[in-house]
């Protein structure tokens, strides 16, 4: 039994020690969520408007065109009690934050990590963000969560051809920056591809994400924060695969619960005619002009709430 | 908790060390340490379903008692019908209900009655249809005298639930399983290598046949539309051999595991691809269902006694309900027929026996006549997965119809010639291991240990490389 056990282990042992090397090298490859906790780390305290949420802030809202002090901590697929965890993470370390704007579309009310093929997600919170609550054993490992190949090659670059931002794809203040014109997508096919997909996600969510924004402006009016909740803009490929009651039953439910909450404003860019064909990197995302476009909309919002703060 | 998972890996070394150090000096607590951690092992599923679990293997033992205390064959017979009504009832009510519903209901809008059917919002638990016939081929061997019951109880639930076959077989039967749990066992080293040889085959198998051959089945089966014949029959290969490597890789682990405990399960696969006919093929493919249906089905039928006639109604029957067994989808009972044209021609001329043998036995290469038998009964076979696969009748239809059109004779383009090269290895090594229970059980057997070592490496290497998805198994959800 002992020369059994015994030999498991030695035929295991290469496997153990090249997997717990790769896990610590692919943790040491600066990316974007640790560069996001760092920054939050040490700037929390100065900043005064926070993007926060989904992808839909990620490439829309380039904080560079924000003439009031922010940053973008939104990302790909990070949902509402995300947002909440990092909101609740510092704390005690928002002394000038005034504005939080953060998406409200149909894929924030329905979509959640823990439920989607996304998940694998989870381990960029619980490993960089330190808001790892529930992400098991395999929610704190990098290599559980991607297959060895992509990992290898991510090292292969990283430590051998030294390409030091192979994993970071967002700007110094967090914007992402690679959905860009040079490498936009067939906006026809990406309207069907990305509604069919966002169709996909399970409305049984609705609740528990509808419970989780309102805990997010709760903490907002609490500390007397303005939230603006608004729904970016999208292609009208995307608007034709998606059932427009849908659309209108979001935007619904998230009025209904912001008008308890003075601080709160719903905004609608759905179908803004400013944004063109030439604006969008895929039916659902905006390209670098776009983000622009989209980011002085949102400056200008913040401008006007600040003069009407100012004068009153 | 999936075989291919994480936590199963913690899972089994726990049991495993429990079970050789602290229980082995007493086979009652070793037989409630493997109930306990079978029990745990679907309850990681959902532990709701753990009640059905356990008032299942309650009423197959209290009838299996009563059926053999009974006064008389009346109240025998009333004990039975008890058990395979609620065993039935349940398999019923959580696999077929919904199916029946809205077949009956769409039945009745053809003829202009528009009914909107009372389905049932409730997910299938996991394992039911192998547990269940456990239980069912307990009760029947029973009731036809073939065993007496079990008495201790313990030791019957570890024959239901015993956690490697739990979720998806191989379907025991209480001869071969429950004597076994009975028997002391002791540690045995080769039998314990032996195991883990297997379980790794049967994770490359798995992991690395099996799910990337999912990614591109999935793609082409998802779009059919829009691919052309030519990469449509690609499709429909990945899936053969993506079900193959999903279902015998999982008989492979449970088998392996069971190994690690002592215990020796039944076969399931020989190497099914390699048969030369239709009737080899079900000799090779899920061994225990197709042992099962014929021993509980097809001779209480008559078998292949009695006329022609009678003959081809028994193989239908069980064809037709071994489709259904597999799930309440048209698609699986078209596969059910369609498997049963196939062999009518080895039962008419009463060929079905024919080729018993391991093919090539003893040689390297088969003669062209058994390549030419081999190739055939493959290409059989894979299109008659295309029923399987798809989600419903139209989408299997519209599959075929895009084959056989001229795009057929098409170059495809599928960026998956990694993937042909892996599995032609997989086919040598398979082919090579041929003659023994599993492809790699010799493999290396003679030569330098340090050359054997790199190989299981090499294996090993292969495993982890695929790993990270933990995909689902087929056959989790019959």
């Amino acid at each position: 039994m002992k020369k059994f056990i015994l030999q498991v282990l030695l035929f295991l042992l290469p496997a153990f020690v090249i997997g717990i090397t790769t896990e610590l090298l692919l943790r040491k490859v600066p990316n974007d969520y640790a560069y996001k906790k760092g920054y939050l780390d040490k700037n929390a305290a100065r900043i005064r408007v926070l993007f926060l949420g989904n992808s839909h802030a990620y490439y829309d809202i380039n904080p560079e065109f924000i003439k009031i002090n922010s940053f973008n901590a939104s990302h790909i697929s990070q949902p509402y009690n995300y947002d909440l965890q990092i909101l609740r993470k510092y704390e005690n370390k928002w002394h000038s934050l005034k504005y939080i704007v953060i998406p409200a579309d149909y894929i924030s009310l329905c979509f959640r990590l823990e439920t989607s093929l996304e998940k694998w997600r989870i381990k960029n919170y619980a490993l960089y963000y330190d808001i790892g609550n529930g992400a098991g054993f395999k929610g704190h490992t990098e290599l559980l969560n991607n297959k060895l190949m992509p990992n290898l090659e991510m090292l292969y670059q990283f430590y051998i051809k030294h390409k030091h931002n192979i994993n970071l794809t967002s700007s110094p203040l967090g914007w992402g920056t690679i959905y860009n014109s040079k490498s936009k997508k067939d906006l026809i096919v990406t309207g069907k591809t990305a509604s069919l997909r966002h169709l996909g996600n399970d409305t049984l969510n609705i609740e528990k994400n509808l419970a989780d924004l309102k805990a997010i402006l709760a903490f907002a009016q609490s500390k007397n924060i303005k939230v603006f909740l608004f729904t970016p803009p999208v292609y009208k490929t995307y608007l034709q695969y998606f059932p427009a009651g849908l659309l209108n039953n979001t935007f619904n439910r998230v009025s209904d619960l912001a008008q308890f909450y003075p601080t709160t404003t719903c905004i609608s860019f759905q179908n803004d005619p400013a944004f063109v064909a030439n604006d969008f990197y895929d039916a659902d995302h905006l390209n670098e002009s776009g983000a622009e476009k989209f980011s002085l909309k949102i400056d200008s919002l913040l401008n006007n709430a600040e003069t009407i703060a100012n004068a009153k | 908790m999936l075989f291919n998972s994480i936590s199963f890996f913690i899972f089994l070394p726990v049991v495993f060390i429990f079970y050789w150090f602290v229980t082995s000096k007493n086979l009652k607590s070793q037989n409630l340490l493997l109930l306990v951690s079978s029990y745990f092992f679907y309850a990681c599923w959902d532990w709701r379903f753990l009640f059905l679990l356990v008032f299942s293997t309650a009423l197959d033992y209290f009838t299996g008692i009563r059926m053999y205390e009974a006064k008389n064959l009346r109240m025998k017979k009333c004990w039975f019908w008890l058990s395979i009504c609620i065993n039935l009832g349940f398999l019923g009510i959580f696999k077929y209900y919904n199916f029946f519903a809205t077949s009956f209901s769409e039945a009745l809008s053809h003829i202009g009655l528009h009914t909107s059917p009372w389905t049932l919002k409730v997910i299938l638990p996991v394992g039911i249809s192998f547990y269940t016939f456990h239980g069912l081929s307990y009760v029947i061997d029973i009731y036809k005298n073939r065993i007496k019951p079990e008495k201790n109880f313990i030791d019957y639930a570890v024959f239901v639930s015993f956690f490697p076959l739990l979720v998806a077989g191989p379907i025991e039967r209480a001869t071969h399983l429950l004597p076994q749990i009975k028997k002391e066992r002791t540690f045995d080293y080769a039998r314990a290598t032996d195991g883990l040889k297997q379980i790794l085959w049967g994770l490359f198998k798995k992991i690395v046949i099996a799910d990337q051959c999912a990614v591109y089945a999935n793609m082409i089966f998802d779009n059919q539309a829009t691919y052309p014949g030519s990469v449509l029959v690609m499709g429909a290969l990945f899936f053969a051999f993506q079900i193959y490597g999903d279902f015998s890789g999982y008989s492979d682990i449970a088998i392996g595991t069971a190994r690690l405990f002592g215990i020796d399960l039944l076969r399931n696969f020989a190497f099914p691809y390699f048969s030369r006919n239709i009737a080899e093929f079900w000799r090779r493919w899920h061994i225990s269902l197709s042992s099962w249906f014929k021993d509980y089905l097809y001779i209480p039928l008559g078998g292949s006694k009695g006329s022609t006639w009678a003959k081809i109604r028994n193989t239908f029957i069980i064809f037709l309900v071994s489709g259904f067994w597999h799930g309440a989808n048209w698609t699986f009972i078209a596969w059910g027929f369609l498997n049963a044209l196939y062999i009518m021609p080895s039962i008419i001329f009463n060929t079905n026996r024919n080729s018993l043998d391991i093919v090539a036995q003893g040689k390297t290469f088969p003669t062209v006549k058994e390549l030419f038998s081999i190739i055939i009964t493959f290409g059989l076979t894979v299109f008659a997965w295309i029923f399987f696969r798809a989600s419903d009748i139209s989408h299997a239809v519209q599959y075929v119809s895009g084959i056989f059109s001229t795009s057929l004779f098409t170059i495809p383009h599928t960026g998956s010639a990694p993937l042909f090269l892996f599995l032609l290895l997989f086919i040598s090594i398979e082919w090579w291991g041929r003659q023994e229970q599993y492809a790699i059980a010799r493999l290396g057997i003679q030569w330098p240990g340090i050359l054997r070592w790199m190989t299981y490496q090499a294996i090993l290497v292969a495993i982890l490389c695929f790993a990270g998805s933990e995909q689902q198994f087929i056959y989790f959800q019959f």
